[in-house]
C-alpha cells in the first residue's frame, strides 16, 4: 500500500530540517496537525480524501521552501545574539584557563617534590644574578645557602603565589560577570548559547586553543632543553601538559557532538 | 499581496491575530486569512518560525494540547507582546498616513 502524501510530505520535510531534536520534532508535530486539519476541512467541503490532502501540502507550502524558513529560523541568530553566545563561551574559556594555569601550579610543586625543584623551578645554569637580589631572594628565603637556590625557591613561592592567587582573582571576577549576564540574559529570555551556537563550535574552538597553546609550550620546553636558558624548564612542560589534556578534554567533547551514537548505546 | 511585502509586517499580523485569545497555529493562518479576505495568503508552512521566533522573543507563549484527538501547540500572547504589538500599531499609523499621502494624495 502506497503512502499517503502527507506521510510522504513529513519524511521529506524531516530530512530537510535542522536544530535541535526538540525544535525538528516540534516543527514535524505542528506541520502533520496543519495537514490533517487542513484535510479534515476540505474533506468537510466533499473533496476526496486523497485530492483534500494533495491541496493542504500546496497551500502549506514545498517541504524545501518550509524547512528553508524553519532552518533559517531554527538557528535563530541574529548578529547581536551570534556574538553575545560567543562572548559567553569565550568567558567559560577563559575560566577554564585560569582554572588550568592554578592546577599547572599545584601540578608543579608536586612534580618538583617527586623530581627536583631546581628542574621544575631552578634557573639557567649560566646565569649570573646582582648582589642586591641575591642579597634579596637570600634574606627571603633563610633555608637557600647558595644564590641560585634562593632563586629557585623564591621562584617556586611566586609561581604557586601568582598562578595560583591570578587563577582565583580572575575566577571570582569571571563568576562575577557571569552572574550579571546570567541575569541579564534571563530577564531578556535570551537563548542558551548552545541553541544559538552548533554543539561542535565551542569543543572545536576549545580543543583548538588549548592544542595549539599546548603544542606552543611544549616546544618552548623542548627547546629549553636544548638551550637552557629559560627558568624553570620542568614548569614549561607543566603547563604544556595540562594545556594539552584540557584540549583533550573539548576534543572528546567535539568528538561526541558529531559523531553519531550507534542505535541502543548509552547515552551520557 | 506580494509576499515580500508581508514579510516586514508578519511578526505584528500574528501579534494582532493571537490578541483576541490563545490559538493553535492552523487557526492563527486561517484567521490570518479571513481578517485579510484572503489578501494574506502565504505557503502555511512558513508562519510556523515566525510564531517560533515570537516565542524565543517572549512575545508569545505556548504549550501543548491535545484537541480532537490531536497534537496541537496553542499559541497565546504575552504581556511583552501585548506592548510590542502597541508599538508596532502606532508605527504603523505612521507610517500608513504617510504613504497615502505620497501615494494616494490624502
Amino acid at each position: 500500500m502506497a503512502p499517503e502524501p502527507i506521510d510522504t510530505y513529513l519524511d521529506d520535510l524531516l530530512a530537510r530540517l535542522r536544530g535541535s531534536a526538540a525544535g525538528v520534532r516540534r516543527t514535524l508535530v505542528e506541520a502533520e496537525a496543519h495537514l490533517r486539519d487542513a484535510v479534515d476541512e476540505q474533506v468537510g467541503r466533499g473533496v476526496d480524501v486523497h485530492e483534500a490532502q494533495l491541496l493542504a501540502i500546496e497551500r502549506f507550502g514545498s517541504a524545501a521552501q518550509v524547512a528553508a524558513v524553519a532552518n533559517r529560523s531554527s538557528a535563530g541568530r541574529t548578529a547581536g545574539q551570534v556574538v553575545g553566545a560567543l562572548s559567553w563561551a569565550a568567558g567559560r574559556m577563559v575560566a577554564v584557563g585560569l582554572a588550568a594555569v592554578g592546577l599547572a601550579a599545584v601540578v608543579a610543586r608536586v612534580l618538583a617534590n617527586l623530581t627536583s625543584t631546581s628542574f621544575v623551578f631552578g634557573s639557567p645554569a649560566d646565569a649570573v644574578f646582582p648582589a642586591d637580589r641575591c642579597a634579596h631572594w637570600l634574606a627571603v628565603q633563610p633555608t637557600a645557602t647558595t644564590c641560585a637556590q634562593a632563586a629557585m625557591l623564591e621562584n617556586s613561592s611566586d609561581t604557586l603565589l601568582l598562578y595560583v592567587g591570578g587563577a582565583l582573582l580572575g575566577l571570582v571576577v569571571i563568576g562575577i560577570a557571569f552572574a550579571i549576564c546570567a541575569v541579564v540574559r534571563r530577564v531578556r529570555r535570551a537563548p542558551r548559547t548552545g541553541v544559538v551556537l552548533p554543539p561542535a563550535v565551542v569543543p572545536a574552538i576549545g580543543a583548538t586553543v588549548f592544542g595549539g597553546v599546548g603544542v606552543a609550550l611544549l616546544g618552548a620546553a623542548l627547546s629549553d632543553v636544548v638551550v637552557a636558558g629559560a627558568w624553570g624548564r620542568g614548569l614549561w612542560f607543566v603547563d604544556a601538559g595540562v594545556s594539552l589534556v584540557v584540549a583533550v578534554v573539548y576534543l572528546v567533547r567535539f568528538a561526541r557532538s558529531v559523531i553519531d551514537v550507534a542505535p541502543g548505546a548509552a547515552v551520557a | 499581496m506580494r509576499s515580500d511585502r508581508m514579510k516586514g509586517n508578519l511578526d505584528a499580523l500574528l501579534l494582532a491575530v493571537l490578541q483576541s485569545g490563545a490559538a493553535h497555529g492552523y487557526e492563527v493562518i486561517a484567521e490570518l486569512r479571513r481578517r485579510s479576505g484572503g489578501e494574506f495568503d502565504m505557503p502555511e508552512g512558513t508562519v510556523y518560525p515566525s510564531l517560533h521566533k515570537l516565542e524565543n522573543e517572549g512575545l508569545l507563549e505556548s504549550e501543548w494540547d491535545v484537541v480532537d484527538g490531536r497534537r496541537r501547540r496553542t499559541y497565546r500572547l504575552t504581556a511583552p507582546g501585548a506592548a510590542a504589538l502597541a508599538r508596532e500599531r502606532a508605527e504603523w499609523a505612521r507610517f500608513s498616513v504617510g504613504m497615502n499621502a505620497v501615494l494616494v494624495g490624502l
